[in-house]
């Protein structure tokens, strides 16, 4: 098993596709770090009256949660689709016909690796925006150690959404097909949301990836009302129910791309 | 050892695999003849597991491929060679395969150096040329010392050069008494490489046999001339010969050239030429698979 | 280059992900009508009294929305999957000019982007107006401005054309759609993040936010004060989409002579 798994990251770390990725992930550092900036200066420039009303909005790495969880996808998606349209799969399930190994090999290696990055992410964020804002907005006010565990939630969901990027990517077979089912769960879901009537639309966007983190660690529902008066969907979701979820959707996705290659033909 | 039995596989309505049965012996290269589409590769995918038979079974050194642990200790296989990574260098391509089985990188780097890609081992794969990435997958299959080594269709596409290499790895492969198997559309090609044939059609076993009984039986007999040809002709025939009248000479069949030879001296009649004709195994092939060819030209 | 323009037509239409596509925008039209539906429905079982809270956004945003992504991909997808099988060598060897190929490309793309953004928008109109019916529920209580529906073409034309440039450029389809979603969703979030003005003259320029603009449709009116102010007129607007295309579609032409793999 471990000598698949080394397999596994070897194959991970040389390939180009993984190279851009980390490339994105850090300059989504970047990216939220003058983020940061960008809100603190704008939040100064406010009223006191206004402030009063108004939080500022989150943290960054609230704000890029949803792009974190989409590379992280990616990293699932192509651990199959890429051996599938090249054709090596034949190669790898030759020299491992015991599929269901290659297929947890790949989620460990998707796992670690999309834990990793996200950590990485999530931290560093963390620490710049930390450094540039200081104690200057409310958002930034608890302590390291208060937000450690939402910190830990944020890049967890990532791993989760990888390892349904793994599945989709084994049962579909194709890159493009998976990775715009991702983006519909983790971008567009959302904003069709918005639409639906209540409950309806806050237990499904409980089910959604973004609505992860502040379900794992128990963040209370953020009501809210959308311009057109209707309510903003929120998170129902009670911890264990969401960490149950969390898992459910992992053992779901595995299952499924267990069944699709085991019982398929390499063609 | 390979042994197939009474494998069948249907695509849809399409049988491409239909109730076949042969062995592949060590110590030999074993053609696996059939035209496009005949099922050789389908079958390939089955003995290595990769597709699922609807009935039937392949046996590997007498037993399933997917029960074996470590299979690249076992069976080697070239499957389609383009089938790589291309933004992967060969060195890490290998690499990863290697892990899989717990083979080392002394043993990828060997590997490497054998099929004479050590210029290029850390280059990216997409750069290389046809030629090349055979030799890629054939360094691939090796990398197990495995006694079982599957190639499909190796030389298509190679140059002169690498037919002849390949050939010869081939050779020497079996001659190191392992277990040989290729497939081949061409009889050419298999007639220089095999010791022993399996032909295919529709997914059907049309022929087993080496390729000296093949050569046995479709030999094109003794082509002879003579100022005399008459008399030849009688005495051939009394001796049970088959005579045809060729243009300025005799095709003589179920004859062989010594026993014409005597048979002419007794009877003091001159010879000007006996060739004995080879067999022609590409036409043997032809009339063994025309059946079965899938696709065939429209000749107009 | 009719000749070629009817091989990308055959090659277009001919492809699993256009099927998949033509699927996809009648189902989120039908699903569109049914979330209607479920407002009327809702706001008949209402007392009369309560009746004025209900009101449902303008639908065309919605199916506008997936109209955009699937032709963005379709675009991608044009140079993409030809690159990932090696059917490129073939299409370059019979058409050496790959200029030519990408404009062919380009033309049937923008042709169909343009018809069919412009029919669903329409349809998802004409359907959801046709099911609230006389009922006095905002948004579909008032006509609707014929150009704000009408430029929903040209906006799933300019998402078609940066698929393709983008495709053409990097020729893998998992980095294309990512940049688009970069594009789509990522770059709106940094210009809300922008100090004043900044915001509202980046705002302003976003893809998504275009087709209103060309329309001459007051976005804060419509979205409220949490929106940036949109600054273009309709004639800037069309400026700024030709220019989206332009920086697709150039960097695309010059790339296009890359070798092949």
């Amino acid at each position: 098993m471990t000598a698949v798994i080394s397999a596994e990251w070897l194959k991970l770390r040389s390939v180009r596709s993984t190279h851009y990725i980390v490339g994105v992930a850090v300059l989504l550092i970047g990216g939220a770090a003058l983020l940061s900036l960008a809100r603190v200066t704008a939040w100064e420039n406010l009223s006191a009256a206004t402030r009063a009303d108004n939080t500022g909005g989150g943290t960054t790495e609230e704000t890029i949660l949803q792009f974190m969880q989409l590379l992280g996808g990616i990293v699932g998606v192509l651990a199959f689709t890429s051996e599938y349209a090249t054709g090596l799969i034949r190669s790898t399930f030759a020299v491992m016909p015991r599929r269901p190994t290659v297929l947890i090999a790949k989620a460990a290696v998707v796992a670690a690796g999309s834990a990793l990055m996200a950590t990485v992410v999530v931290f560093s964020s963390y620490g710049l925006s930390e450094l540039i804002v200081g104690d200057r907005m409310p958002a930034y006010e608890p302590s390291f150690t208060e937000q450690l565990p939402y910190l830990a939630a944020l890049a967890g969901s990532v791993v989760v959404v990888s390892l349904l990027g793994l599945g989709l990517g084994a049962v579909l077979r194709s890159a493009t097909g998976a990775i715009m089912i991702l983006v519909v769960l983790i971008f567009v879901a959302q904003m069709v949301l918005l639409f639906l009537p209540a409950p309806w639309k806050h237990w499904i966007y409980s089910a959604l990836p973004v609505a992860l983190p502040d379900q794992l660690t128990g963040v209370p529902p953020r009501t809210a009302e959308a311009p057109n008066g209707s309510a903003v969907p929120h998170t129902m979701l009670s911890i264990p129910g969401a960490w149950a979820f969390a898992v459910a959707i992992v053992v779901a996705s595995l299952g499924a791309a267990w069944a699709a290659i085991s019982r398929r033909d390499v063609k | 050892m390979i042994e197939v039995h009474e494998l069948t596989k249907r695509y849809g309505r399409t049988v491409a695999v239909d109730g076949l049965s042969f062995q592949v012996r060590p110590g030999l290269v074993t053609g696996f003849l059939g035209p496009n589409g005949a099922g050789k590769s389908t079958t390939m995918r089955m003995i290595l597991a990769l597709d699922a038979p609807d009935s039937g079974s392949t046996l590997v050194d007498g037993r399933p491929y997917a029960s074996i642990k470590r299979p690249m200790h076992v069976v080697g296989a070239l499957l389609d060679a383009s089938s790589v990574h291309p933004g992967r260098s060969a060195l890490n391509h290998l690499r990863a395969l290697a892990r899989t089985n717990g083979i080392g990188t002394s043993a990828v780097v060997a590997a490497i150096e054998r099929v004479g890609l050590a210029g290029v081992a850390r280059k990216k794969v997409g750069g290389f040329s046809l030629g090349m990435k055979q030799r890629l997958g054939i360094a691939a299959a090796l990398l197990g010392d495995p006694s079982v080594l599957m190639f499909d269709e190796p030389v298509n596409g190679l140059d002169p050069e690498g037919v002849r290499w390949i050939r010869e790895l081939m050779r020497g492969l079996a001659a190191e008494g392992r277990t040989v198997l290729v497939s081949s559309h061409l009889m050419s090609e298999m007639q220089l490489t095999a010791d022993r044939l399996v032909i295919i059609g529709r997914g059907k076993l049309i022929e087993d046999a080496t390729v000296g009984e093949l050569t046995d039986r479709f030999q094109r007999g003794v082509f002879v001339r003579s100022p005399r040809l008459d008399d030849l002709s009688a005495v051939l025939t009394a001796a049970g010969a088959e005579v045809a009248a060729e243009k300025g000479g005799l095709s003589v069949h179920g004859l062989a050239v010594p026993a014409i030879g005597d048979l002419a001296a007794g009877k003091g009649i001159a010879l000007h030429e006996v060739t004995p004709r080879g067999a022609s195994l590409e036409e043997a092939y032809m009339q063994l698979t025309a059946e079965s060819v899938e696709y065939r030209a429209v000749s107009s | 280059m009719t000749g070629l323009i009817a091989a990308e037509w055959l090659k277009f239409h001919s492809v699993r992900a256009t099927r998949i596509v033509a699927c996809v925008i009648p189902a989120s039209i039908a699903g569109g009508a049914a979330l209607t539906w479920y407002v009327a429905d809702t706001w008949d079982k209402m007392a009369p009294a309560d009746r004025d809270q209900v009101s449902i956004a303008s639908v065309e945003e919605i199916t506008l929305s997936v109209s955009q992504l699937c032709f963005a991909i379709l675009g991608v997808l044009a140079m993409t999957a030809e690159y990932k099988t090696g059917l490129i060598r073939s299409t370059f060897t019979a058409v050496p000019s790959r200029r030519l190929v990408l404009a062919a490309k380009a033309i049937v793309l923008a042709a169909t982007a343009l018809v069919v953004g412009t029919a669903t928008s329409v349809l998802t109109y004409l359907v959801c107006d046709a099911v609230i019916g006389e009922r006095p529920i905002p948004y579909y209580d008032q006509p609707a401005e014929p150009a704000a529906l009408l430029t929903a073409g040209p906006s799933t034309l300019v998402f078609a054309m940066i698929g393709l440039g983008l495709g053409t450029l990097m020729r893998s389809a998992a980095g294309a759609i990512t940049a688009i979603v970069g594009l789509w969703y990522v770059l709106p979030i940094v210009a809300l993040n922008l100090p004043v003005p900044w915001d509202s003259r980046v705002g302003s320029v976003l893809l998504t936010r275009l087709d209103a603009q060309l329309a001459g449709v007051d976005l804060v009116a419509k979205y409220g004060e949490g929106m940036p102010a949109a600054l273009l007129s309709p004639l800037a607007a069309a400026i700024a989409m030709a220019a989206y295309i332009a920086a697709a579609l150039i960097p695309a032409t010059l790339t296009i002579r890359r070798d092949l793999r």
